[in-house]
């Protein structure tokens, strides 16, 4: 009898083992799937249809021959379906996106993200709704591998307006530089901010009269210099990038009396008075908030010293050695106490718009996109054999490292999986990149309103008049460009109290107490 | 000679069918002039098109725009979209700056045209002529994005041609970028250096088109070159000239958005003097992207500017009414 019943529970315990394996784990998704018509047997496929995708970048040379591969692939398995992309180059996306989307153009995917107008647009109506049945019977894959904590990232007013992204990564702030001009005077390498501010202004004083070199090469647009700086504070985001409270760690949420606008921090006072400081010693052009330079480009062609950025600093780095091979660079982490914000999976996401001509085919695409091994691979690292190669180890090889960000545009940031199939890398910088996002990876501290989203149509006159001086005031402020920066930022934020920035507090306040009283 | 004499006689016998009101009739018109009326057909078309029907579209102002419910499904929210044109406090400065600014690149273009124009009408010199006026168009082709970077490189603090000149003179470099009061007199410039070829051209064509007998008359009286300016070409001038202003009359609300945002950019520490009520609604919108927002600060100018041109029309008509619009 004993021995029956061990059989017997022995067979339910194998039972169950299998029948939980069976089920799609989204941690671990089977990176090996092969899809077909047959996966999605609610999807009508009996007409063709081409999917219009709009990517926000420009198209890289190979793109139309990786696409080409993608439709070729697409018809061969009987989906009946072809793709053509429309790149909106990313500098205008954000006017072109409020045109594209007003004028009704058919339009079946989107790449979108709240740095790209993702919540405007879904106040405008834009995007289509995707209530969690439908998701389940036209996505029926990423239902099921898709986070499900993510899915809240995308909901605005109880509606999942977007499909997330499902990686989660550091995305902190580092910063490369030249090594060979470190070495040249006196440094050896850089722990924190201090150093590398000693180092930006030994470069202002002895190299940029001599060669030409910024220490920091920048624009009045670029502001990764504070998003750097904030990190040092453990500042994360409430409301877009305006709004700010300190991270305590775990799954703290925050009181609302310590969230501010990020202007009326001491953070920002500091960090304002120190760019006075480096623009005087000349670390930028006096004349940057007039320049077209992007300092990433001006680290690449070898006129600026330093590139600060996320984990794409590598890919400067690589640019950079392709113009001048006898250069060195290294990368540093100026904060290596702070906390390391993770991309929220929000961050980069695909939408369905409203004027989608066949919202379920659109659905099966992204589907493919994110599911399938072949349609992943080759939309985010382009054409095996020829632009990647897989190494039969659960491990890939990529023949550029540049290639590792978008293959395939924009579209590629939202196809990312915490996939249990590593890059191994081609290359010494590979080989660096891989090794700081790892321990980058270790210091992850998920910012626990991430799921706070900020309904702002009810006070829209306050906050596009807070956006516009805003937009007036950063850059003189951001550059340094301001001497008393006391008594010009105490006007600037009276003049906000006057626009009505209490206004937004108070909506901020109600609404983000509301959501907290859920969680 | 005698049969076209019939022929025109007819003609006129059939168009001159007047009713005692003095109106034609209107079938009685489009039987006679319907091949006047073809030719007209397509300019009709095209300004209803383009001009008529799209102002359907203001009513987005008084909107809150949803791309699913279309232009005409989408909620009224009253005047809600004009407040953030007045939250921020500054729609006087911003208003004020831009009419200064045309009024200015008005006068002073309308002046330096008509200048020019005679001048190059004046001259003698065939290839001289052709060379200036062509020199003097190029501006207008050039993108402000192109003078943008060409403005960098002439007044970069460090490394532009100008603080290198200023500092090889001995004198100190100066950063345009931080000082306000600069700009007015530098943007004046700059427009009247974009613009004044395509504007010459226009005064040209008219100056062009004078009866040469009354400088050949003036000749024979002794008139001096000034005199024929001043008694012959300045009046000939003056339809030309008031229907140039009652056009840029029209735009007196609307910034050159090209010009300010591409040459002065988001800079508050010059925005004093090149902040236009275009610049600010650029920058509102840009994150925000609301069409209802744009419609109304787009619909509060149109209104500026019609009022403007009323209130120049009647002007022109009190002075002479010849040379009025309407």
């Amino acid at each position: 009898m004993k021995r029956f019943l061990s059989l017997v529970l022995a067979m339910i315990l194998v039972l169950s083992v299998s029948a939980a394996s069976a089920e799609v784990d989204w941690k671990n998704p089977p990176c090996g799937m092969y899809l077909t018509p047959a996966d999605f047997p609610n999807t009508d496929l009996s007409q063709p249809y081409e999917i219009q995708m709009f990517s926000s970048s420009t198209a890289i040379p190979k793109q139309d021959a990786t696409l080409a591969e993608v439709n070729r692939e697409l018809l061969e398995r009987g989906f009946n379906t072809t793709i053509r992309i429309i790149n909106v180059p990313k500098t205008s996306s954000s006017d072109l996106y409020t045109m594209t989307l007003a004028s009704g153009e058919t339009a079946d995917v989107y790449f979108t993200a709240p740095w790209k107008a993702m919540w405007t647009e879904a106040a405008k109506g834009s995007w289509m709704t995707l209530e969690p049945e439908w998701l389940e019977k036209y996505m029926p894959i990423t239902w099921k591998t898709q986070s499900p904590g993510s899915w809240a990232e995308t909901t605005l007013k109880g509606e999942i307006i977007a499909v997330p992204g499902n990686s989660m990564k550091s995305n902190a702030k580092e910063v490369a530089v030249r090594q060979d001009l470190m070495e040249k005077y006196g440094f050896e390498k850089l722990t924190c901010w201090d150093d590398w501010k000693k180092f930006a202004m030994t470069i202002a004083e002895k190299e940029t009269a001599q060669s030409g070199i910024y220490a920091y090469n920048t624009s009045a647009t670029n502001l990764e210099i504070w998003r750097m700086y904030l990190q040092q504070d453990n500042l994360y985001p409430l409301y877009s990038e305006l709004f700010y409270y300190p991270c305590q760690g775990g799954d703290v949420l925050p009181e609302f009396s310590d969230v501010k606008m990020y202007m009326e921090t001491d953070l920002f006072r500091q960090f304002c008075r120190e760019m006075v400081e480096l623009r005087k010693a000349g670390v930028w052009s006096q004349s940057a908030i007039s320049s077209d330079s992007v300092n990433q480009d001006c680290f690449a062609n070898l006129t600026s010293a330093t590139v600060m950025h996320n984990s794409s600093v590598y890919n400067y780095i690589e640019r950079a050695l392709t113009t001048d091979p006898t250069i060195k660079c290294e990368v540093y982490d100026l904060f290596p106490d702070a906390f390391c914000i993770p991309e929220a999976y929000s961050n980069n996401c695909l939408a369905i718009p409203y004027s989608s001509g066949n919202p379920e085919r659109a659905a099966m695409i992204i589907d493919l996109m994110k599911n399938d091994f072949f349609f992943n691979t080759t939309f985010q690292f382009g054409i095996e054999g020829v632009d990647w190669v897989d190494n039969g180890d659960q491990t890939y090889t990529l023949y550029e490292s540049s290639q590792s960000e978008a293959y395939l545009g924009s579209l590629a940031w939202a196809l990312k999986y915490d996939w249990d199939y590593k890059e191994k890398p081609h290359s010494e910088i590979a080989a660096q990149k891989l090794e700081m996002t790892e321990w980058q990876n270790t210091r992850l501290v998920a910012n626990p309103t991430v799921a706070f989203i900020f309904d702002d149509s009810p006070i829209k006159n306050y906050v596009a008049t807070l956006n516009s001086i805003v937009e007036e005031v950063r850059p003189s402020l951001v550059l340094g460009m301001v001497d008393d920066v006391d008594a010009y930022l105490d006007g600037v934020i009276k003049r906000m109290y006057d626009s009505g920035l209490q206004n937004v507090y108070d909506e901020l306040e109600r609404q983000y107490n509301e959501w907290k009283a859920t969680r | 000679m005698g049969k076209n004499t019939a022929v025109s006689t007819r003609a006129v016998a059939k168009t001159s069918v007047i009713r005692p009101s003095g109106k034609t009739p209107f079938f009685k018109v489009l039987k006679t002039r319907w091949m006047l009326l073809v030719m007209l057909l397509p300019a009709v078309v095209y300004v209803c098109i383009f001009n008529y029907l799209p102002m359907s579209g203001v009513i987005l102002a008084f909107k809150n725009y949803r791309v699913r419910d279309g232009i005409f499904g989408s909620p009224w929210v009253g005047m809600e979209n004009f407040k953030f044109l007045q939250l921020s406090g500054k729609l006087w400065p911003l208003t004020r700056n831009t009419l200064l600014y045309n009024l200015v690149f008005l006068t002073f273009n309308v002046f330096c045209e008509v200048m020019f124009a005679i001048m190059l009408n004046e001259m003698i010199g065939r290839y001289f002529k052709k060379i200036s006026q062509t020199i003097m168009f190029l501006p207008y082709f050039v993108s402000w994005v192109v003078v943008r970077a060409v403005m960098y490189n002439l007044f970069n603090y460090e490394r532009g041609v100008v603080n290198n000149t200023l500092l090889a003179l001995g004198a100190d470099p100066i950063n345009i970028y931080n000082n306000a009061s600069i700009w007015p007199p530098l943007l004046v410039f700059l427009k009247l250096w974009k613009s004044a070829g395509y504007g010459t051209v226009v005064y040209l064509a008219a100056l062009t088109g004078q009866d040469r007998e009354m400088f050949e008359a003036a000749d024979i009286d002794g008139a001096n070159i000034f005199q024929k300016i001043r008694y012959i070409s300045i009046p000939s001038l003056k339809p030309t000239i008031i229907i140039m202003l009652l056009l840029g009359a029209g735009n007196m609300f609307r910034g050159d958005f090209g010009m300010f945002y591409q040459t002065a950019g988001s800079n508050s520490l010059i925005a004093n003097t090149t902040d236009i009520l275009d610049t600010f609604v650029f920058r509102a919108m840009m994150s925000s992207g609301d069409i209802g927002m744009a419609a109304a600060s787009g619909l509060y100018q149109s209104v500026l500017c019609f009022v403007t041109i009323l209130v120049f029309n009647g002007a022109v008509k009190r002075y002479d009414p010849d040379y009025s619009l309407f």
